[in-house]
């Protein structure tokens, strides 16, 4: 019996030629299919028409600031990791429009009100991007915090609400993978309406809510043999034990805490080039800005919400200037905000493992190892700790 | 007393200019000049350069005819290399130059010559601008926008912006083709564009009837024409051979490869002049002088391959009697039969089905230690040369640009116009204006012409027979 | 403080458009406008703009746009009495912010050049040097870009005419590619992108077009140009070729110049 298993009810099995019909029911019923597809050299996530635009027979190989794509089976259409773009950029797109306003004498009237999300369905995700969007629900979902309650970001909560999550289990997790480590993967746990592992023949399907199961029931789907569930087991296995990296989470949020004014930010801060591309492939990061543009003549004013980054200075402008003026204060705000103060605030880590800063960074800076060298500087902790006491009495 | 008038800068030309017009004791107009002063050294800061770079960095020359100096770069590199280039990516490229050539000629007529034409010479300098053009027709000012417009559109969508634009479709920047999608945008314009052309041809024609002779007279003058021709003899924008006539239109020299342009053309330099004045070698200087430009072309051509503009052309070679068509305000109707015939012309390439095809060019290694890129700009003939050493680092520049060939046809213009108008007594607007209209004639490119020079505003400057500045007319700028 | 004089009757203000040693397109970038020129051309009073119109209004003015940069002893002066018209001095494009690509002489003899371009070099009158206007008087802000982006013009305008500060963003141009869901020229394809120490603003165009970017806005806030530099150096480019890389419509502004400096010596 494999160690890994797969969960959800009772399994179906959709061969290879299904997968059409697959994409075709959800345009059917209205869905704006999105799924991977290959556009200018990466495995993108972008409307699909049909089944045809999938990846087949396309894998990507990656590490520190490196990502390319390669022959691979030309049978199978998931055995990539993941792209650069997720969910992310449609339940918090990149720049929305929030509304226009016109100046009437003695009041504004609204030109264009806020946008409602299509319905989407999001095909072929990974088990940490299922992860990333149960962390995102977490920020975006209206909840009680410290005593006030947040209301929902709307368009977020649309776009969930509609959205159908077909993930596919990871069977060929890249070097920059770590999921295994978080948690998160790479066997979807919960928060999918359907969960696919891909064999060569087709897939074996796991239904995780009624949606999906009333979805799959439409489909030329059959029981799967106890073969090819065990294979499907056998490769989640295999995978998992195929993780280029680990995160030790225990104890991190604490060390961090700790570590603000650690060595090792000098260290890492030469080599950040402060661009802020880990955090615009970081499917957890939600930080945007609002801007007013108003035109010259007609004076209708827009207001426009963009993918920020806390890597700029802007972001942190007050009238005395930027909070975090340094490269360095940026990038250790960065790393101690995800993998510390999000528990603090969210009551989980801001990381999935999902390895895109690791891939994306043009400098290679791997937060996995990061994350270690603070960690496991016990000495250093532990002198900080001494001398923040002495500071202290 | 005797004086120099200075009219600086010139307005609505490309960049700016200066001239000076001495008159002798009489008051008589004895001699008038355009002065180039910019400098900004392509041609040496480009040496240890790699080739390839040279389609980006020459662009730089003019923000106004970018896609000309890309393209003809983009020839001189594919020269070095030894590439053939593939059919599709040819079209893209005239294509974009078909763009150029669409924003470029509709730019000088609608907002740089307009105001001359449609308000006259003598109309009050606060209305003769483009504004002034917008409330005198307001419908044909839109058209230039429009035109404009569309011409920006197609060095867009290929080039990825309007200025410096980095396609050209070369294996030094060979990058993205042409979408269906794009072709179909470009191709529901594109007849609107021909039609407003067509009425454009109209407008110029009927101010040349009105202004007979004005037009015959004005800064009209004999000389060499130079320009590329297809294997036809026919007019030829983007590749083809190079053919010199002289002033009764018999060759001076059969049609040439533009590779070698420097066994014919020489380069006299004077010293009041940053900018030098080429000649035909054969006849030495000033002999052997010509003009290249929009006039040059129709005169030197044996016909235009579209069917609209050919109409158009023949009409314009029954104004010279069978002659050249000499005077410098038929540059004007040139240019716009140009235009037409560059609508047209785009209209068949985005017809042509191998225009969408996208294939990868690679850039192969250095195969000849020096090439030469030669297209017609829209004020001229335009030409890059550059020597390369094994590794591809240029170790020579040469670049003669469209409005440098015109340079000396633009000083005997000043001085024709600045005999007949100017009266050495009094500087009046009227006659600056009519000095400015007639190197505005030559649609002059200031920004191409200072590539190796600086600032050039045209003053006006009256100088005494012994060359001191008496008075002088500076608007600004200078 | 804006003068009265800057303003017209109506309230509206005048606005002057200076050209130095360039190229023409960031000016042109202007009449580019074509959906918004009528627009602008109606809450400003075009004062001064040389290549557009002949009218000219007399100083001051409330907002100075320069192009190009500073090349011959004209310029030098020509810039200071700019300076003293204008309340508000704005350059256009990298040649005025940054000295453009003819800076790239600032490496060289310029006697050596004009002896080799002219007959009569002693005619010529430039300086050795093209620097960008700041290196002459004060600038309030700048627009970069080989050309500008036409509609930060309009931003600019539009901002200065509500009161408010230019949205003008200073981070990387990754910022710019990833909004827009370009795959990394760099990290995708080894090519050597300009991209995480260049300024937005340009839209992504060249990453867009499966290009690197060359770095035609110029250096974003706190560029970490030698920690890029090693990347390169790392995929295989010789420091000769980054030199030249840095070295180029932007090559005379501080970071990219001290960087190409630094590498050209290890060369």
């Amino acid at each position: 019996m494999p160690a890994i298993q797969l969960a959800g009810g009772i399994p179906y099995y959709l061969p290879r030629s299904g997968l059409d019909t697959l994409v075709s029911t959800l345009s059917e019923e209205g869905y704006t299919v999105l799924g991977p597809r290959v556009m200018d050299g990466v495995i993108s996530f972008q409307p699909l028409t049909s089944a045809a635009d999938l990846p087949r027979g396309v894998r990507d190989e990656q590490g520190g600031g490196s990502y390319r794509l390669v022959d691979g089976d030309p049978e199978l259409c998931f055995q990539y990791v993941v792209g650069p773009d997720g969910p992310k950029r449609y339940t918090l797109p990149p720049v929305l429009q929030l509304f226009s306003v016109r100046p009437e004498p003695d009041y504004y009237a609204m030109e264009h009100g806020p946008p409602s999300p299509p319905k989407l369905a999001f095909l072929g995700i990974r088990p940490c991007e299922v992860a990333a969007l149960a962390v995102q629900d977490r920020v975006f979902a209206a909840r009680e915090t410290g005593g006030f309650r947040c209301e929902a970001d709307s368009y977020y909560q649309q776009t969930r609400d509609s959205a159908l999550v077909i993930a596919v289990n990871c069977t060929h997790p890249g070097s920059s993978c770590f999921c295994a480590s978080m948690g998160t993967g790479p066997v979807a746990r919960q928060g999918y309406d359907v969960a696919l592992t891909e064999l060569r023949g087709g897939f074996v399907v796991q239904c995780g809510s009624p949606r999906g199961t009333t979805l799959f029931e439409r489909l030329p789907v059959r029981e799967p043999s106890s073969a090819e569930l065990e294979l499907a087991e056998l490769r989640l296995e295999q995978a998992a034990a195929r993780m280029g990296r680990r995160l030790e989470a225990e104890g991190l949020p604490e060390a961090l805490e700790r570590a603000v004014e650690h060595p090792h930010w000098d260290e890492v801060a030469k080599r950040c080039l402060g661009c802020g591309n880990c955090t615009m492939v970081c499917p957890t990061c939600f930080c945007s800005t609002v801007s007013d543009a108003t035109e010259l003549t007609s004076k209708v004013t827009t207001r426009t919400r963009d993918w920020e980054s806390c890597y700029t200075h802007q972001f942190s402008y007050t009238t005395a200037g930027p909070v975090r003026h340094s490269i360095r204060a940026r990038h250790r705000h960065w790393v101690t905000h995800k993998l510390s103060g999000f528990v603090a605030q969210f009551g989980t880590s801001g990381c999935v493992g999902c390895g895109r800063c690791i891939t994306w960074c043009p400098a290679a800076i791997d937060i996995t190892e990061e994350a270690a060298a603070i960690r496991g500087d016990a000495q250093w902790a532990a002198a900080a700790t001494a001398a923040r006491k002495e500071v202290a009495a | 007393m005797a004086n120099t008038i200075t009219i600086e800068p010139v307005t609505r030309i490309e960049g700016h200019a200066k001239v000076t017009i001495r008159v002798d004791d009489a008051g008589k107009v004895s001699e008038a000049r355009m002065h180039v002063n910019e400098f900004r050294g392509f041609e040496k800061f480009c040496e240890g350069r790699l080739f390839f770079e040279m389609p980006l960095i020459t662009q730089r020359i003019c923000g106004i005819c970018p896609v000309s100096h890309h393209l003809a770069s983009t020839k001189a590199c594919d020269a070095i290399v030894g590439l053939e280039v593939p059919r599709p990516a040819g079209l893209l490229r005239e294509l974009m130059h078909m763009g150029q050539f669409i924003q470029s000629h509709a730019l000088h007529l609608f907002h740089l010559a307009s105001p001359d034409l449609l308000l006259g010479f003598d109309a009050d300098p606060a209305i003769r601008n483009v504004v002034g053009v917008i409330g005198a027709n307001p419908e044909l000012a839109l058209k230039g926008v429009g035109l404009r417009k569309y011409g920006q559109e197609v060095i867009r969508k290929l080039g990825g912006k309007r200025i410096h634009p980095f396609d050209g479709a070369s294996p030094t920047s060979m990058n993205k083709g042409l979408s269906a999608a794009d072709r179909e945008e470009l191709r529901r314009g594109i007849d609107r564009v021909v039609g407003d052309f067509q009425q454009a041809v109209a407008v110029v024609k009927g101010y040349a009837a009105q202004n007979e002779s004005l037009m015959s007279s004005f800064a009209t003058f004999p000389s060499g024409y130079m320009g590329l021709v297809d294997g036809k003899g026919q007019l030829e924008l983007y590749d083809g051979r190079i053919r010199l006539l002289g002033p009764d239109l018999k060759p001076w020299e059969p049609d040439f490869a533009p590779a070698d342009y420097l066994k014919h053309i020489g380069e006299h330099v004077e010293d009041w002049s940053y900018l030098k004045f080429p000649f035909y070698r054969k006849l030495g200087y000033p002999a052997g002088t010509y003009r290249v430009g929009p006039l040059a072309r129709l005169n030197l051509c044996r016909g235009i391959s579209t069917p609209l503009a050919r109409a158009e052309w023949k009409q314009f070679k029954a104004l010279g009697s069978g002659g050249a068509v000499e005077g410098s305000l038929f540059f004007h109707l040139a240019r716009v039969i140009e235009g037409l015939f560059a609508a047209e012309r785009a209209r068949e390439l985005l017809d042509d089905s191998d225009i969408t095809v996208s294939e990868t060019i690679t850039l192969g290694p250095v195969k000849n230690a020096a090439g030469v890129g030669v297209v017609e700009a829209p004020r001229g003939t335009l030409i890059h040369n550059y020597w390369v050493d094994e590794n591809g680092r240029l170790e020579k520049v040469n670049l003669i640009v469209s409005t440098g060939h015109n340079n000396w046809a633009m000083n005997r213009a000043v001085n024709e116009v600045a005999k007949a108008f100017v009266d050495g007594s009094r500087l009046t607007e009227g006659m600056l204006n009519r000095v400015e209209a007639a190197i505005r004639c030559y649609d002059p490119c200031l920004s191409c012409s200072t590539h190796a020079i600086g600032q050039m505003p045209l003053v006006l400057e009256l100088e005494g027979p012994d060359g001191r500045v008496m008075d002088r007319k500076a608007r600004g700028g200078g | 403080m804006p003068r009265t004089g800057a303003f017209t009757a109506d309230g509206k203000p005048k606005v002057a458009v200076y050209k130095f040693s360039s190229c023409d397109g960031c000016q042109l970038a202007i009449l580019n406008l074509e959906d918004q020129l009528l627009d602008l051309v109606g809450a400003i009073e075009v004062a001064y703009f040389v290549e557009a119109r002949r009218r000219e209004l007399p100083p001051p003015y409330a907002i100075g746009l320069v192009e190009g940069s500073v090349s011959t002893p004209e310029e030098e002066e020509r810039i200071h009495k700019i300076r003293r018209d204008c309340d508000f001095l704005v350059t256009i494009g990298a040649c005025a912010t940054s000295g453009g690509i003819q800076a790239l002489r600032n490496w060289a003899d310029v006697e050596e050049f004009t002896r080799y371009v002219y007959a009569y070099p002693e005619y010529i009158k430039a300086l050795d040097t093209a620097t960008p206007i700041a290196a002459h008087v004060f600038v309030d802000f700048e627009l970069r870009g080989c050309p500008v982006n036409r509609f930060q013009i309009l931003e600019l305008v539009a901002a200065t005419l509500a009161g408010r500060k230019p949205a003008i963003p200073t981070y990387s141009l990754c910022i710019e590619c990833k909004r827009r869901g370009v795959s990394c020229r760099l990290v995708s394809a080894g090519k050597p992108c300009l991209g995480p120490v260049t300024q937005a603003g340009c839209g992504a165009l060249c990453p867009a077009y499966n290009r690197a970017c060359y770095g035609c806005f110029g250096p974003m806030e706190l560029p970490n140009v030698d920690s890029l530099g090693e990347r390169f150096i790392g995929l295989g480019y010789s420091p000769a070729e980054i030199t030249r890389m840095l070295r180029s419509f932007n090559g005379y502004v501080e970071p990219f110049k001290q960087a190409s400096d630094r590498y050209a010596q290890r060369d």
